[in-house]
């Protein structure tokens, strides 16, 4: 049964595995909520990894460095997703995040504008608005492809 | 990821073409870029800075001031033009004044160079891709990337003692390194630009000395052009590296006492220094809290051994200098690019390409403004007239716009009291003056350089 122990040095004991939200949960709804992922071992994991064995976490929310990190990252994933609905032709490549933002590379026909910022910025606040679970599912190479059919993996 | 609804506030920001994996082979993309904050007020401060340095970018303000552009046909080289140059060379006067005070010795070395040097060197196995190389007469050359085995041939011509020592020999070298094309930017990214170098013979013992020395000019330099704040970090040992551990354990420590002893704040960067040896760079932090690399010291075991530098020590054997690479600004054209964001083009005066414009009100005081200019540039004062059939008020706010520190306006009340209405560019009425006074002010600014205080 896993024991977390969290940077402040106290220990939670669980009965069974235990996901990063749950661990969050456990401590409270607004920590749950502001939760955006942990740090297992110093390694940046999603809220839905779940911990078997007795672990030192932390919770990352955007008040920390690391956190800031992955909500860019995730808003380069959430513009992604915006293109691909409001530009249904557009293949998405790569978007990493880098100083103080994120890019986004995607395969299309003919420059972006102006205008079409404007659209996917909207796009992306109605997504928000819908409060779209991302959810994390480990597949093989090939079937991300098959399902995602984009050509640049 | 967990639920969207965490998502921060967003902006999205430009778009640009960039190729797949970065190969100028593969097909063109469509890049979106984004920023994102964790509140509202993170987004707005952020926004705020980005069009700041909008406002301040170089390449922008380097056409509204006619001081350079840079064109398809010679990529990241500077055609400077008359108002970029008058720049350039006020800085290079300054540098070279600051340098012949500091002991240098100025030289000028070859553009051009015969291949073998830059093997012997190991410029040609560390650098090779980034050379610009050309045949002819069989045989190979390299346009010089560096200017450093230039000064050890420099150094090498005669019998060196160890009285000789240190040598200091420095050159405003004009390099070229073929930087990839997307890598170019405006006078800042450049392919052919011009270092303020200098190379340091000496020996070991006068290593921390030296540099010691080099740190008190570089911030009084620094000052001079108006920044404060220096960053300084100091670059150790790495895995792959040319000499003994206690050279450079004796390095490493000079450098660190030397800036101890002056009373600085450095950082460490384990494991980041030249495979010759420990360095030390300097940051500037400009007004949009912006750090610039600018300064370098570095200390070099491996190459005056490569080319055979030598010098006679005490006891008559033969020794190898140590050698010291500095710069203060890195190049030129970086460096006044910095400037030109800095002061967002609104220089101080003695960094100003025309230091004062003067404006007649009337066809009736031709004559008088022409006088005024002749005798303002016979006292070199950087001074230009206007006497376009216009209004004053738009001959004003047009020279103000051109950033000119002063205006100096003449009627006919002017014209007959000898004097000169003095404005500033910034809309601040002097009110009239003697040239005499005029000058004295001028002087005052020159002399302050760029310091705050």
């Amino acid at each position: 049964m896993p024991v977390i122990t969290l940077p402040d040095g106290s220990q939670k004991q669980f009965d069974s595995p235990v996901s990063i939200h749950q661990i969050a949960e456990s401590i409270g709804p607004g920590l749950a909520k502001a939760a955006l992922a942990g740090k297992v071992g110093g390694e940046l994991v999603d809220t839905s990894y779940v911990v078997e064995s007795d672990t030192e976490i932390s919770i990352i929310t955007n008040k920390d460095a690391d956190g800031l990190e992955v909500l860019r990252h995730s808003c380069a994933h959430l513009m992604a997703q915006a293109v691909q609905r409001t530009f249904p032709t557009a293949q998405v490549t790569i978007g990493p995040v880098i100083e103080d933002g994120f890019f986004y590379d995607f395969a299309y026909d003919r420059p972006f504008t102006p205008e079409d910022l404007e659209r996917i910025e909207k796009e992306m606040t109605a997504l928000i608005a819908q409060n779209q679970i991302v959810t994390r599912s480990v597949m093989s190479r090939q079937a991300a492809v098959t399902l995602f059919e984009e050509k640049y993996r | 990821m967990p639920s969207t609804g965490k998502l921060p506030i967003f902006k999205l920001t430009k778009v640009a073409g960039a190729y797949w994996r970065g190969d100028n082979n593969n097909e063109m993309l469509q890049r979106i870029y984004g920023t994102a904050w964790a509140n509202k007020k993170e987004l707005k401060a952020y926004l705020h800075r980005l069009e700041e340095a909008e406002k301040r970018d170089h390449r922008k303000l380097g056409k509204k001031l006619d001081l350079f552009h840079t064109q398809e046909e010679a990529p990241g080289m500077v055609f400077w033009h008359p108002n970029g140059w008058t720049i350039y060379q006020v800085v290079e006067r300054y540098m070279r004044e600051r340098q012949n005070q500091g002991g240098y010795q100025e030289v000028k070395t070859p553009q051009i160079v015969d291949f073998s040097l830059w093997e012997k060197s190991g410029h040609a196995d560390k650098f090779g891709d980034d050379m610009f190389t050309l045949s002819t007469d069989d045989r190979n050359f390299a346009i010089k990337p560096m200017n450093c085995p230039c000064h050890v041939q420099v150094f090498n011509q005669g019998l060196k003692s160890y009285r000789d020592l240190p040598l200091r020999l420095a050159e405003f070298g004009s390099c070229h390194r073929n930087e990839p094309s997307g890598t170019l930017q405006g006078i800042m990214r450049v392919r052919g630009f011009v270092q303020d170098d200098a190379h340091i013979f000496c020996r070991e013992d006068q290593v921390q000395t030296e540099v010691t020395d080099f740190i008190d000019v570089l911030s009084a330099v620094y000052r001079d052009f108006g920044f404060d704040e220096m960053i300084i970090r100091l670059s150790t040992r790495p895995e792959q590296r040319v000499g003994s551990d206690e050279v450079w354990d004796r390095a490493e420590a000079a450098l660190a006492e030397a800036l101890d002893f002056k009373a600085l704040d450095w950082q460490t960067l384990p494991g980041e220094g030249a495979f010759y040896g420990p360095k030390i760079e300097f940051s500037l932090k400009d007004c949009l809290g912006r750090v610039w690399q600018c300064g370098t010291m570095q200390v070099d075991f491996s190459m005056p051994g490569r080319l055979d530098a030598q010098y006679v020590a005490e006891d008559g054997s033969r020794q190898a200098p140590v050698m010291l690479h500095r710069a203060m600004l890195g190049s030129f054209e970086r460096f006044i690019g910095i400037l030109i964001e800095h002061y967002a083009g609104e220089f101080p005066v003695w960094l100003a390409p025309v230091q004062a414009m003067v404006i007649n009100i009337t066809d009736s005081q031709a004559g008088y403004v022409n006088e005024v200019t002749a005798a303002l540039k016979t006292e070199g004062i950087r001074v230009e007239s206007d006497l376009r059939n216009e209004k004053v008020g738009f001959k004003i706010r047009e020279h103000a716009m051109q950033k000119i520190p002063y205006l100096l306006v003449v009627g006919d009340r002017e014209r007959e009291a000898g004097q000169v209405a003095v404005r500033t560019r910034s809309g601040e009425d002097l009110g009239a003056m003697t040239l005499a006074a005029f000058l004295e002010r001028l002087r005052k600014d020159e002399e302050k350089k760029g310091r705050m205080v």
